[in-house]
């Protein structure tokens, strides 16, 4: 139970991953962790960066999320809450972002959260498409055909519905049979992989978004980790610098500029789907207010 | 002796490399009245592959069969060349393949689809699509620039934004998700700009192309990792297109129906 100074009364934590703003030092109380942290001008006491709903809440660059409400596995067709439009951000949704951020070391310093933030933007349409679109009917789309074609890199086994089944999921789009083995393995969550997309996009938005950001990826490029059970795969010790061409975390460190970083996230930045100028127009927002 | 072995196997070696660079492969796929249409697919065997379809004419015209297969050939010869660097840079693979969306005696509507994806040790990647579009005046032998065509872009772009283009591929089938009002502010302004300037970009950078079908004018429009194609009866927009093209359109019956195309 806490104090609410606001309403003068005793609250209940709403759920274990929320922090409370401090009254007195403008910081944040960090109950899922015990001993917890205190922060201090929104910045804990070894560099972390915490986002607040304030920040995320903007005309510029606005969140609308579709839950997923439920899905058909025969089908591949999700049940969004309201198919049409997106709920806007909420506390709750801050709240699991600070969390993920933590646990997967993108909140060490702004110019990582910057980016993270600016391509989760991007890769879900603002929050709309947890799970990646499909045309007409995720079964026959030609465009998930192409992702299980012979010769794939995602690890789909061709020809038998791995391409719809693993399509894009999170806040950055995991897609392939192989990511999604490693994410199962990494979370020790069996249906993530039963599952695939539909479950992930339900079940673990931003979690996803940022194994994919501090571990997938960069691990992508370390031959010794790729043969590792995905509960082995670590959380990449980035460097600015880093020779690894996957480490976002490092590349973010070192200055990376936002091609650089969709380069690797949507893998060809100069390509216009890609759509750069939006993905900047985020980063340029979340640089001015993420300091 | 192991000198002559070396030297034909080397001899081998370079013939195999100078053939496999470029191999063309015709096939017949349909003709009509007065027009032939044959498919080349250009096939570079690295591991950066590229592999378009497109078509030529024959009999299309009297005179100016050349002067049309070459604007077409040209065109996505150039696409292509653009996109050769990012092929090698990012070890991708491409593929497009066409559609005749219009074909009468004045005028040539083709539309290239098709992908990227990752060729090989791209762990993750899953690729992108990728869209072209090619609009050809056969009398005068040039490619029409949809600058050419809107002669009052404000006009269209306003009935874009205010949802008088149809979206005929909606993701999920859902009319909404579709709608061009519901793009962002920033998208759309970059879209205005795109209609109401001259085209300078390289074709590979727009965002915006178009093509006609049937009695249609379609913009096509690449927007979060998809493309997104708009729909007008020309009819409804003929007031704000230009008189001269509209007549080479619309004066002559589309043969395009007509031809049974891959």
């Amino acid at each position: 139970m806490v104090y609410d100074s606001s309403t003068h009364d005793y609250r209940e934590i709403p759920t274990t991953n929320s922090y409370i703003l401090c009254h007195y030092g403008q910081g944040c109380i960090y109950p899922i962790d015990s001993g917890q942290r205190v922060t201090v001008n929104n910045t804990q006491g070894s560099g972390q960066v915490t986002v607040t709903l304030g920040q995320m809440l903007n005309q510029t660059v606005t969140w609308a999320f579709r839950e997923v409400a439920s899905y058909n596995l025969q089908t591949s067709i999700p049940t969004y809450l309201n198919p049409n439009s997106g709920r806007a951000i909420t506390q709750a949704d801050v709240d699991e972002i600070n969390r993920v951020m933590d646990d997967y070391e993108i909140n060490k310093n702004p110019k990582r959260v910057r980016h993270f933030l600016a391509q989760c933007h991007a890769e879900t349409e603002a929050g709309f498409c947890p799970i990646e679109r499909y045309d007409n009917n995720p079964l026959t789309d030609q465009r998930f055909k192409n992702y299980e074609a012979q010769g794939n890199t995602l690890g789909n086994i061709p020809n038998s519905g791995d391409g719809y089944k693993y399509r894009g999921a999170g806040a950055i789009q995991l897609t392939g049979r192989t990511s999604y083995k490693v994410f199962s393995e990494y979370i020790g969550d069996s249906k993530i992989l039963s599952d695939g997309a539909l479950y992930v996009g339900q079940n673990y938005f931003w979690e996803a978004g940022a194994f994919y950001w501090s571990v997938y990826k960069p691990n992508s490029a370390v031959a010794s980790v790729q043969s590792l059970p995905g509960n082995q795969w670590p959380i990449y010790q980035s460097q600015a610098g880093s020779s690894n061409r996957f480490d976002l975390n490092g590349k973010c460190d070192a200055g990376a500029s936002v091609f650089d970083i969709s380069d690797i996230v949507y893998g060809n930045a100069n390509d216009p789907v890609c759509d750069l100028p939006k993905r900047t127009n985020s980063y340029n927002y979340y640089k001015s207010v993420i300091n | 002796m192991k000198k002559i072995v070396i030297s034909i196997l080397l001899v081998l070696g370079i013939s195999l490399l100078i053939f496999s660079k470029k191999t063309f492969q015709k096939e017949k796929i349909s003709s009509t009245q007065n027009a032939k249409i044959i498919t080349e697919q250009i096939l570079e065997n690295t591991n950066h592959d590229i592999e378009v379809k497109f078509p030529q004419f024959y009999g299309l015209t009297e005179n100016s069969d050349k002067i049309i297969n070459d604007i077409i050939k040209d065109g996505i010869y150039d696409f292509i060349e653009v996109k050769k660097s990012d092929m090698i840079l990012y070890n991708l693979y491409l593929r497009l393949d066409y559609k005749i969306e219009y074909l009468n005696d004045n005028f040539i509507s083709i539309a290239y689809s098709g992908i990227w994806i990752p060729a090989t040790d791209n762990i993750g990647f899953r690729g992108g699509d990728e869209f072209y579009t090619i609009n050809i005046d056969i009398m005068q032998g040039k490619v029409i620039q949809l600058n050419d065509f809107l002669v009052d872009t404000n006009k269209i772009y306003d009935l874009l934004e205010q949802d008088k283009f149809e979206c005929i591929n909606p993701p999920e089938n859902i009319k909404e998700n579709g709608l061009f009002s519901r793009y962002s502010n920033t998208s759309r302004n970059m879209i205005k700009e795109e209609i109401s300037s001259d085209i300078t970009k390289e074709s590979n950078q727009r965002r915006v192309q178009w093509y006609v079908t049937g009695n249609a004018l379609v913009l096509c429009i690449s927007e979060n990792r998809y493309l997104h194609k708009y729909s007008v009866s020309l009819d409804e927009v003929k007031e704000f297109l230009n008189a001269d093209i509209m007549s080479k359109i619309k004066d002559l019956e589309p043969t395009a129906a007509k031809l049974t195309i891959k």
